[in-house]
C-alpha cells in the first residue's frame, strides 16, 4: 500500500540569498557544440549516393536550455569531382523545412564547409535534420548507381547552440530531470552532498538511487562527484542525502519539523546559490526514513508517490527500478527469441542505397554457442515495382554474408521467411545481425527519372533467432566484463550484488557506491536487480549466500581492502596467490609507479565461487572515478586477465596472477560434440572397431546356437 | 531351443548357447560409437573425410574379409541413422501445404525403406546351420504321413505331375490325397488311376485353408505334407523332413524351399532368365534361413510337412486371411510351437507365366500379409519372441512397399514439374549425407544377399507392382476383413508377342510424368540458375526412376509361350539309334551294323515331356526318326521314339532336338519321374555373385536391350560357377533307392545301410568368399583420403559450403554483376592481346583511339570502387580494374616512347592481374 503525503511549498525553506536579500547572479549565455560523431552518434561519415540521396540526423534540445540565438549548423563535406556543379547541390532541411543549400562544385570537392543558421522557431524537443543531395554527372541519361554520384558528410560536422540555463522548477513529477535529462547531451553530472558520517542505510539508499538514475540515463553516463564543500561549491545538479540530523544541509533546504520516524522525505529544490541547478533532497528522521525516501525516488511507480516540490513517503511496495531504456535489449536467456524480445520493432528501408538494418544480439558473457550453431528465420516483406531479377535480400552475421535470396514476387510480398543457418564459429556473445535489402526499381531507364522512394523492404520484428547456448567460462577473468559487465550486470534474476563497505564509510565511498549503482543500472535490464551494500563486519555480508556477486572497493592507503582479502572471509584466495599478487604489485609499482587503481577478479567462498570484483585506488576520493573508468564502454574492452592496473595516464596493464577454473557446467553433449568434431577420424575408427567387435560377439553367439554369420 | 549339432561336451545349455541378454548388452555398448557418429555434426571437410572413412571401411570389410561383412552392416546402419536424423531434423519443408505434403510423404517413404533395410539385415545376419536328421529307426516305426494336394481349377496335366511325384516319394507309410474343391470327375479318375485318395466337399468355404481343414478332419496321418497342385516333390522329400519331427516333440513345421523351373515374367520378358536369381531365391535361401535361426521360419503353403496335433492345437489352418500359410505359422509360433527350415529344394513348381497372373498372385500375398499386419499386429502379438516379432513384422510390412515406391517415383516430378520441395536442403548437404547412406546400404545389401538377389532388380519388381499393391494394401489396411482368395492361373500358352496394356498403364502413366520431368529439367536449369545444382541432382534421380519405369514397362511385353511343357536342364545317359535302321542278321552278312553297334551314346542336355535335347559326340547326322533309351537314376529305362526337329553342329559335336512321338500314359509318368523326382534335380541352379555396378548396368541393358532384335530364345547368360553341388547320394544296394538322409535302413525296402550310414552336411548354398581386389583398392583409397584429410590435407571444399563464409550462389545483382565482369574481362583480355601484337616487329600499329576505347570500357563496366559485393566478385573487380589501369598506363608509356622493357613489364602485370581476376571470378561464381 502506498501512503504518500503531499507537502507543499510551505515546507521549503527560503533560499539563503532570499533571506539575505541578495539575489543570485543572472545566468549568462553559454555555448555548447554538439558534434555528429560524439553527441549525435552518426556512426562515422555519412555517404549520400545516387541521383537524389537522403541522409538524416536527429538531435534534441535539452530541457534546461533556453536558446538565446539560432543554433548554427557547421556542415563539413566532400563530394565527387565528377558532379556537374549546375545540376548538383546539397540542401538542408530542419523538420522538413529547407534551411540552407550549397552548390556541389569544384570549390568544395575537398574540405567543403557550409554554415547554416537553424531558426529557433523550428526547433522542438526532438528534431530531424535532413540532408538531401541532388547529384548529377551527366546532362543525359543518369545512372543512379554510378559510383561518381556521392557526397560524404563528415562526422566532424557540428551544431553550435547558444543558450541560457533555465532555473529549475521544484516539481518532483519531472524526475529524473534535472538529475538526468533524457534530452541532454553527454553524461549527467551530479554531485553528492552526503552526511558527515555515512551509514550503511545511506549507502543502500545511494545504491538504489544510482541504479534508478543509471537506468534512465541509459547510454548517457551519470558522473558522480564529491564536492569539496557545501552546495555553494557545487556546479552541477546535486543529491543531498542523509538523516535530518546527520546531514545539516537538509535542514537548510526543507522544513523537516513534521517528519516522523521511519518516514522519508523527498524534495526537489533549486540550488540556492545557482537556481539553474537542481538539488534532490532524500532524507528522513532516521536511516529507515532515508532508505524509504530513496526507494520512493528510485521506484518505477514514483509518479504515484511523488509530485509537487516535496513529498513524504511512508511505504513503497514495489521497489523495482524504472524500466531500462536500452535498445535493443540483450538476448533473453533462452534458445529461441524474436527481435521483438530485443525491443526491436519493424524496420523499413527504402531506395537504391537502402541502409543496412543492423540488430545487435548480445548474449551473456559466459554464453558459448553449441557446436551445431543456430538459425535465423528472417521474416520480411517488400514492395511492388521491384526489378525481381536484381533485387535481393542479404543476411549477414558479424559481417559474414550467410545467405541471400531474390525478391521475386513482382507484386511484392508481406509474409516471406528466409531460413538462415548460423555456423557456430561466427556466433559470438556480442553479435550483430545485418539485413540488407538490395532494391532496384522495375523498368529502370537511366534516361528517365524514377524515384526510388517507392521501393522498400521491411524487416519484421517477428524475425526469430534460434541460438542454443551453453553457459560456462573460465574465471576469474576480467575480460568477461566486456560483455556488459558480466557477471556483475545484475541480469541473472537469481543473483545479486553485495557491495562490501567499511564499517565507517567515507563520503568518497558513498560517491563510489552511487557511481557503481549508476553504472550497473545503465547495464542491467533485469526487472528487479538486487544491489545492496553491507558492512564488512556484518555477517550477513558473507558471499556464501547464494549466487551473490561481491564488489569490494577501497583505498590502498588504509589497507582495508587488503585486510579483507587476507582474512579469508570473503575470498578463498590462496597464500600462493597472495604472494604472487604481492610480488606482481611490487613489479607493477616498479614499472608504472603508483597506479591509478587496480581491478581484480577473484574467487569468493560462496557456492558460485568466482565472482569477487576488487577495485582499489590509492586514495578513497578516486574511487568513483575508478568505477567510471572500469565501466567505460571503450576501456572495458581492454580488460583481460584477472588483475588490471589502470595507469594514471589512462593505459591499462593486465595480468594473469590467479589460476582460472572452469565455472558453470559444460554440458556433456556439447563437450562430446566439440571433442568429436576435433577427432572425427577417431570416431570413424572407433565405430569400425566397435562394428568388428559386435560382429565377433554375434558370430560367437550364433555359432553356439548352430547359426552362421 | 534345440540344436542339431552333436553334443559338444559338458556345460549347461545356457552356457553352451550363450545368453541373449549378454549379447544384447554387448551390442548396446557397441552401438554407442555408432550413435555418436549418427548424431555428429561436423564441418564440411570433416564430414567428407568421415564419410570417406566409413565407406572405405565398409568396402574393405565386405570385399576383403567377406566373413566379417556383418561389421559393415553395423556401419551401414549408422550411416543410415545419420542420414535419417538429418532428414528429420533439418530438411523438412513445412512452409506450405504442398511442400509439407510432399515433404512428409518422402520422409515416410524413407522411414519405411529404412525399416525394411533394418528388417532385411536382421533377418539375414545370422542363418541357421541345419543338417538332415537321419530316419534312424525301422520303417514300421516311422510316423504316418498324409500328403495333401489341394486343387481347384488347375489343369489335370499339371495335377498329374504332382500326383505322380507324390506317389513316387520314398516313404513306407504315406497316403496321397487329392483335395478337389473343383469337384471334377476327371480328377477323381486321375486319383483312382494313380492310387491316391480323393476328397471333396459340398462348398468351398475358406478356400484353400477350408479345403485343408476339411481334409484334416477326414484323415488320420500323424504328419501332414502339403503340396500345391503345381508343386512336384522329389522322392526324398519325406526322408529328409520327417526326421526333424522325431527329434523335436515341439516341432510343428518343416518348410522346404519353393523352387520354380520356369522363369517369372520379369526374368522372361526382360530376357534375364538364367542371369538373375529368381525373385524368391532371396526369400527361400536367405530370409527363411535367417528366420529359422530365430525359430521364425514361415509356413509357405506348399512343400512343407506339419504336425497334425499342432494344427489341431491352433484350431486348424486359419481362414480369416488370404495368406493362410504365414498366418498358420504365426499362430503356431505364438502358441509356443517350433519350426524348422531345410534349405534343400525338395519340390518344384511353376512360376506365373504372365505378368497379369504375377500381379494377381502378388496382390493376394500383399492383401493377406497386410491383413496379418493389421489384424494380428505381429510386433505386439503375445507369445512371440522379440526376434519373431521383428521377422513377422518385416515380412508383413514388406508388402506395403507400393505407396513408398510410388512416392520415390513421383517425388522428382513434384519438384521438377510443380516446384514442390519434398525436402529442402543444399545440394552439398544432400550429397554428404545421402552418399554414405546409399553407398553402404548398397554394398552391404549386396554382400549380405550374395548370389540370391542382385542389386537394383528388386526395385524393378517393386516398380512394376507398386501401383497395384499400393491400392490393395491401403484398402486392406483400412478394411482388413475377409477377402476373396484368388487362385493363380498357371500353365497358359501364347504364340505371339503381346503388350499387356491393361496391366502396364499405371506404370506408363507415371513414366509419362517422369519423362515430362526429364524434358523440363534443362529448362528449369536455365530458368532458375540458383537451383541448378538441386535440379541436376533431382534430374539424376528422375533419370534413375525412368530406367526403373522403363524396365517395369517392358515387363508387360509378353514373350510368346509356345511350349506346353517347360524344358528342364537335365543330364542323363541316352542311347539313340535311327528308327528305320536295318540291322545285320545273326549271320553277320552285309554292312548293316549289329544291334549293339546301332545304338549311339548321347547325353541329355535338357528334357521336357514333349522332347529332349541331346549332345552326340560322333558327329554323324541323325535320320528323320529315332529310337531313344533314357536311363532313369533308379536303373529303370524309358524307351521312346521321336523326330529330330533341329540339328546343330557345334565344334565336333552334334546338338539334336528331338520331339517325342505321342507318349503313352506309362511313358509320360516315367518321364515325369525321370525329370521331377530325383533328389538332386533342383540343386543345379547357378547364379553369379552380385556386383552392384554390374547389376545396375544389367538394369540399363535390359531396357535398352529391348530395342535390339532377339532370337526366340532370348539371351542366355553365362551361368558362372555352380554354387550348389549335388548331394553326395548313394543308392540302396537292393532296390536302388537314393538315400539322402543317411539312414541305417533303406526307407523303401528296409535293407541295412548301416555300414555307410553317416549324416552328411547339407550344402548351404555357399556364397563366394573371394577377395575382390578392385573394391578393396577403392576402399583403401577412401580410407587413405580420409586419413590425409584428418592429418592436415585440406582440399578446397569449404568454398563449396553453402552457409559458410561466403555466399555460394550468386543471386540477384551479384549475378548480373558477374556477367558484366566476365564481359569486361573478355574485352580487356582482347585489348591486351591487341596491344601485345602491336609490340611485335611488323605487328599492327596501336589504333589512335585505342586509349579512348579503354576509357569507355572502364565506364561501361563501371570499373570504379563499387559497393562491397560477395568476396570473390569484389576481388575480381579489383583485379580487373587493376588490369585496366595498368593497361592504360602502359599505353601512355608506349606512346611517350618509353623503353619496350618497361612496357613489357607493365603488360606482364596486366596478364597476371587478368589471370588473378579469372581465378576470383571462378571462386565468386561458386
Amino acid at each position: 500500500m502506498i501512503a504518500t503525503t503531499l507537502l507543499h511549498m510551505v515546507l521549503i525553506v527560503p533560499p539563503a540569498w532570499a533571506q539575505d536579500d541578495e539575489a543570485p547572479l543572472e545566468p549568462a549565455d553559454q555555448v555548447r557544440v554538439v558534434t555528429f560523431d560524439d553527441d549525435l552518434n552518426t556512426g562515422g561519415h555519412m555517404m549520400l549516393q545516387g541521383v537524389t540521396a537522403y541522409g538524416t540526423v536527429t538531435f534534441t534540445r535539452p530541457r534546461g536550455w533556453d536558446l538565446t540565438a539560432d543554433p548554427e549548423l557547421d556542415l563539413r563535406f566532400e563530394h565527387s569531382a565528377a558532379l556537374l556543379p549546375d545540376q548538383s547541390n546539397l540542401t538542408i532541411h530542419l523538420n522538413d523545412q529547407p534551411v540552407g543549400s550549397v552548390r556541389l562544385d569544384a570549390d568544395n570537392v575537398i574540405g567543403g564547409q557550409l554554415s547554416v543558421r537553424l531558426p529557433r522557431g523550428l526547433i522542438e524537443d526532438h528534431n530531424r535534420l535532413s540532408l538531401v543531395a541532388d547529384q548529377s554527372y551527366t546532362l543525359e541519361c543518369e545512372d543512379p548507381f554510378d559510383p561518381a554520384l556521392w557526397t560524404r558528410i563528415s562526422d566532424q560536422s557540428s551544431i553550435r547552440f547558444t543558450y541560457r540555463p533555465v532555473p529549475i522548477e521544484s516539481q518532483l513529477l519531472d524526475l529524473p530531470y534535472p538529475i538526468v535529462d533524457e534530452l541532454g547531451y553527454g553524461a549527467s553530472q551530479v554531485a553528492l552532498v552526503g552526511p558527515a558520517s555515512v551509514s550503511q542505510a545511506d549507502l543502500n539508499a545511494l545504491a538504489q538511487l544510482g541504479l534508478a538514475f543509471g537506468r534512465q540515463a541509459a547510454w548517457h553516463h551519470v558522473q558522480v562527484a564529491t564536492p569539496a564543500g557545501g552546495l555553494d561549491k557545487v556546479n552541477t545538479h546535486a543529491i543531498v542525502l542523509g538523516t535530518v540530523d546527520g546531514n545539516p544541509v537538509v535542514n537548510d533546504l526543507v522544513d523537516t519539523s513534521d517528519l516522523k520516524a521511519g518516514q522519508g522525505l523527498v524534495a526537489l529544490v533549486a540550488n540556492p546559490w545557482n537556481p539553474t541547478f537542481g538539488v534532490l533532497v532524500v532524507t528522513g528522521k532516521d536511516d529507515a526514513g532515508v532508505l524509504i525516501a530513496a526507494q520512493g525516488v528510485s521506484a518505477n511507480d514514483r509518479y504515484d508517490l511523488l509530485s509537487g516540490a516535496a513529498a513524504l513517503v511512508d511505504t513503497v511496495d514495489d521497489t523495482s527500478p524504472p524500466a531500462t531504456r536500452q535498445n535493443p535489449l540483450p538476448a533473453p536467456n533462452r534458445a529461441d527469441f524474436a527481435l521483438s524480445d530485443l525491443g526491436v520493432e519493424d524496420r523499413t528501408v527504402r531506395g537504391y542505397y537502402a541502409p543496412t538494418i543492423s540488430v545487435p544480439i548480445r548474449f551473456a558473457g559466459d554464453a558459448r554457442p553449441r557446436p551445431g550453431g543456430g538459425k535465423v528465420y528472417v521474416r520480411y516483406g517488400y514492395g511492388a515495382q521491384l526489378d525481381i531479377r536484381l533485387s535481393t535480400l542479404e543476411v549477414r552475421l558479424n559481417g559474414v554474408s550467410l545467405r541471400s535470396v531474390a525478391l521475386e514476387d513482382p507484386q511484392g510480398s508481406e509474409d516471406e521467411v528466409l531460413e538462415v543457418e548460423i555456423p557456430a564459429d561466427i556466433l559470438r556473445p556480442d553479435s550483430r545481425l545485418d539485413v540488407v535489402f538490395h532494391l532496384f526499381p522495375r523498368d529502370f531507364d537511366p534516361c528517365r527519372y524514377i524515384s526510388d522512394k517507392m521501393i522498400w523492404g521491411t524487416l519484421y520484428d517477428t524475425t526469430e533467432v534460434h541460438a542454443p547456448m551453453d553457459h560456462y567460462a573460465t574465471l576469474p577473468d576480467l575480460g568477461k566484463l566486456r560483455h556488459r559487465a558480466w557477471p556483475f550486470n545484475l541480469e541473472d534474476p537469481q543473483a545479486g550484488i553485495v557491495v562490501v563497505a567499511p564499517d565507517a564509510p567515507s563520503q568518497a565511498h558513498a560517491s563510489a557506491v552511487l557511481q557503481l549503482g549508476a553504472e550497473l543500472g545503465r547495464l542491467s535490464v533485469a526487472t528487479a536487480p538486487d544491489l545492496s551494500v553491507r558492512s564488512a563486519s556484518d555477517e550477513t555480508a558473507s558471499p556464501s549466500t547464494g549466487k551473490n556477486r561481491v564488489v569490494l572497493m577501497g583505498a590502498e592507503s588504509n589497507g582495508w581492502v587488503e585486510q579483507q582479502l587476507d582474512n579469508g572471509v570473503l575470498t578463498a584466495r590462496s597464500q600462493d596467490f597472495t604472494k604472487e599478487l604481492k610480488a606482481d604489485k611490487s613489479l607493477i609499482q616498479a614499472t608504472v609507479g603508483t597506479p591509478y587503481g587496480t581491478l581484480e577478479a577473484a574467487r569468493t567462498q560462496g557456492e558460485d565461487p568466482y565472482n569477487l570484483l576488487v577495485l582499489r585506488t590509492p586514495e578513497a576520493v578516486e574511487l568513483s572515478g575508478m568505477v567510471r573508468r572500469v565501466f567505460d564502454e571503450e576501456r572495458i574492452l581492454e580488460l583481460a586477465g584477472n588483475l588490471a592496473v589502470l595507469e594514471p595516464g589512462g593505459g591499462i596493464d593486465t595480468l594473469d596472477v590467479a589460476e582460472r577454473v572452469a565455472v558453470g557446467k559444460v554440458p556433456v553433449v556439447s563437450a562430446a560434440r566439440f571433442a568429436t568434431r576435433r577427432n572425427w577420424l577417431l570416431v570413424a575408427l572407433i565405430a569400425t572397431i566397435a562394428a568388428v567387435l559386435g560382429t565377433a560377439l554375434v558370430r560367437e553367439w550364433a555359432q553356439r546356437r548352430s547359426g552362421e554369420v | 531351443m534345440h540344436t542339431d549339432e552333436p553334443d559338444r561336451g559338458a556345460g549347461s545349455e545356457d552356457e553352451r548357447q550363450g545368453s541373449p541378454a549378454a549379447l544384447w548388452f554387448g551390442l548396446v555398448l557397441i552401438a554407442i560409437p555408432m550413435v555418436v557418429y549418427a548424431l555428429l555434426d561436423l564441418p564440411l571437410r570433416a564430414h567428407i573425410g568421415i564419410s570417406l572413412a566409413m565407406m572405405g571401411m565398409g568396402l574393405l570389410l565386405t570385399r576383403a574379409v567377406p566373413d566379417w561383412r556383418l561389421a559393415a552392416v553395423f556401419l551401414s546402419l549408422a550411416a543410415s541413422m545419420r542420414y535419417l536424423y538429418w532428414r528429420v531434423t533439418g530438411t523438412l519443408a513445412l512452409d506450405s501445404f504442398g511442400n509439407s505434403a510432399a515433404s512428409l510423404m518422402l520422409l515416410g517413404a524413407e522411414l519405411y525403406a529404412f525399416s525394411m533395410m533394418f528388417g532385411g539385415y536382421f533377418q539375414t545376419a545370422v542363418m541357421r546351420r541345419r543338417s538332415v536328421i537321419p530316419l534312424d529307426m525301422a520303417p514300421e516305426l516311422l510316423p504316418s504321413v498324409d500328403v495333401f494336394v489341394p486343387t481347384y481349377n488347375e489343369p489335370v496335366g499339371v495335377l498329374r505331375r504332382t500326383l505322380v511325384g507324390c506317389a513316387a516319394m520314398d516313404y513306407p507309410d504315406k497316403l496321397v490325397w487329392v483335395l478337389d474343391d473343383g469337384r471334377r470327375e476327371e480328377v477323381r479318375h486321375l486319383a483312382a488311376e494313380l492310387g491316391c485318395g480323393y476328397l471333396t466337399r459340398s462348398d468351398n468355404a475358406g478356400a484353400k485353408a477350408g479345403n485343408l481343414n476339411a481334409a484334416l478332419g477326414r484323415t488320420q496321418g500323424t504328419l501332414i505334407a502339403i503340396f500345391d497342385a503345381d508343386h512336384v516333390p522329389v522322392r526324398s522329400f519325406l526322408q529328409v523332413t520327417v526326421g526333424f519331427f522325431l527329434k523335436e516333440a515341439e516341432l510343428a513345421l518343416v518348410q522346404t524351399p519353393h523352387h520354380f523351373y520356369n522363369p517369372d515374367p520379369v526374368e522372361r520378358n526382360l530376357h534375364m532368365e538364367g542371369v538373375l536369381p529368381p525373385e524368391q531365391a532371396f526369400f527361400y535361401h536367405g530370409i527363411q534361413r535367417g528366420n529359422d535361426f530365430w525359430n521364425g521360419a514361415f509356413f509357405c503353403g506348399s512343400c512343407a510337412l506339419l504336425r497334425r496335433t499342432a494344427l489341431e492345437d491352433i484350431g486348424g489352418i486359419p481362414t480369416t486371411t488370404v495368406t493362410e500359410d504365414a498366418h498358420t505359422s504365426l499362430k503356431l509360433h505364438a502358441a509356443g510351437w517350433q519350426s524348422a527350415y531345410l534349405p534343400i529344394p525338395q519340390a518344384a513348381g511353376l512360376a506365373t507365366e504372365r505378368f497379369a497372373f504375377h500381379i494377381t498372385q502378388r496382390l493376394r500375398w500383399a492383401r493377406g500379409m497386410t491383413q496379418i499386419f493389421r489384424t494380428e499386429v505381429p510386433l505386439l502379438k503375445p507369445g512371440l519372441s522379440l526376434a519373431q516379432r521383428i521377422t513377422y513384422s518385416a515380412a508383413a510390412a514388406h508388402f506395403l512397399f507400393g505407396l513408398p515406391r510410388l512416392v520415390f517415383l513421383i517425388a522428382p516430378a513434384l519438384f521438377l514439374l510443380f516446384g514442390l520441395y519434398p525436402l529442402r536442403a543444399e545440394v552439398l548437404d544432400v550429397l554428404v549425407y545421402a552418399i554414405p547412406h546409399l553407398f553402404l546400404a548398397t554394398v552391404c545389401t549386396s554382400a549380405m544377399h550374395g548370389n540370391r538377389r542382385h542389386s537394383f532388380w528388386p526395385e524393378v519388381y517393386e516398380t512394376a507392382l507398386a501401383p497395384y499393391t499400393a491400392l490393395v494394401t491401403t484398402l486392406t489396411l483400412l478394411f482388413p476383413g475377409q477377402q476373396k482368395f484368388v487362385v493363380t492361373t498357371k500353365g497358359e500358352q501364347s504364340d505371339k508377342r503381346i503388350y499387356d496394356w491393361s496391366k502396364a498403364w499405371p506404370v506408363l502413366l507415371i513414366g509419362a510424368f517422369a519423362i515430362a520431368s526429364l524434358v523440363v529439367t534443362p529448362m528449369r536449369m536455365l530458368g532458375i540458375p540458383e537451383e541448378r545444382g538441386t535440379t541436376l541432382l533431382v534430374g539424376a534421380w528422375n533419370l534413375y526412376n525412368i530406367l526403373l519405369l522403363g524396365a517395369a514397362a517392358f515387363v508387360a511385353l509378353e514373350r510368346p509361350q509356345r511350349r506346353s511343357e517347360w524344358r528342364i536342364p537335365y543330364t542323363c545317359n541316352v542311347w539313340m539309334r535311327d528308327h528305320d535302321i536295318e540291322l545285320a542278321t545273326d549271320t553277320g552278312q552285309g554292312v548293316a551294323p549289329s544291334e549293339e553297334e546301332a545304338w549311339r551314346k548321347a547325353e541329355a542336355m535338357d528334357l521336357s515331356e514333349s522332347g529332349i535335347r541331346l549332345r552326340l559326340w560322333d558327329g554323324r547326322p541323325v535320320s528323320d526318326r529315332v529310337d531313344l533309351l533314357l536311363e532313369l537314376d533308379d536303373g529303370e529305362v524309358v524307351a521312346l521314339t521321336g523326330q529330330p526337329v533341329n540339328q546343330v553342329e557345334e565344334h565336333s559335336e552334334l546338338l539334336v532336338g528331338v520331339q517325342f512321338d505321342a507318349l503313352s500314359t506309362a511313358q509320360r509318368d516315367q518321364l515325369i519321374r525321370l525329370m521331377f523326382t530325383p533328389p538332386d534335380t533342383w540343386l543345379r541352379d547357378r547364379y553369379r555373385e552380385d556386383a552392384p555396378l554390374r547389376s545396375a548396368l544389367s538394369v540399363v541393358g535390359s531396357v535398352f536391350g529391348m530395342f535390339l532384335p532377339f532370337g526366340e530364345e532370348g539371351r542366355r547368360a553365362d551361368q558362372g560357377e555352380p554354387l550348389a553341388q549335388a548331394l553326395a547320394t548313394r543308392r540302396c544296394t537292393q532296390c536302388g533307392t537314393v538315400d539322402l538322409a543317411g539312414t541305417k535302413l533303406c526307407a523303401a525296402c528296409g535293407v541295412s545301410l548301416a555300414s555307410a550310414a553317416a549324416p552328411f552336411a547339407i550344402n548351404r548354398g555357399a556364397r563366394t568368399r573371394r577377395v575382390q581386389w578392385g573394391a578393396v583398392l577403392t576402399g583403401v583409397v577412401f580410407v587413405g583420403l580420409s586419413a590425409s584429410m584428418a592429418w592436415g590435407w585440406s582440399p578446397d571444399v569449404d568454398r563449396l559450403a553453402v552457409p559458410n563464409n561466403a555466399p555460394v550462389s550468386i543471386e540477384g545483382h551479384d549475378r548480373v554483376r558477374y556477367h558484366e565482369l566476365v564481359q569486361a574481362h573478355r574485352e580487356l583480355r582482347q585489348s591486351y592481346w591487341t596491344f601485345r601484337a602491336s609490340l611485335l616487329p611488323g605487328g599492327p600499329a596501336l589504333p589512335a583511339t585505342w586509349g579512348e576505347k579503354l576509357f569507355w570500357l572502364q565506364r561501361e563496366y563501371r570499373l570504379h570502387e563499387g559497393d562491397k559485393r560477395s568476396e570473390g566478385l569484389w576481388q575480381a573487380e579489383g583485379a580487373v580494374r587493376g588490369a585496366m589501369l595498368t593497361l592504360m598506363s602502359a599505353e601512355k608509356e608506349y606512346r611517350s616512347g618509353a623503353p619496350q622493357e618497361r612496357v613489357d613489364e607493365m603488360l606482364d602485370s596486366v596478364h597476371r592481374l587478368l589471370r588473378e581476376a579469372a581465378t576470383h571470378m571462378k571462386k565468386g561464381r561458386q
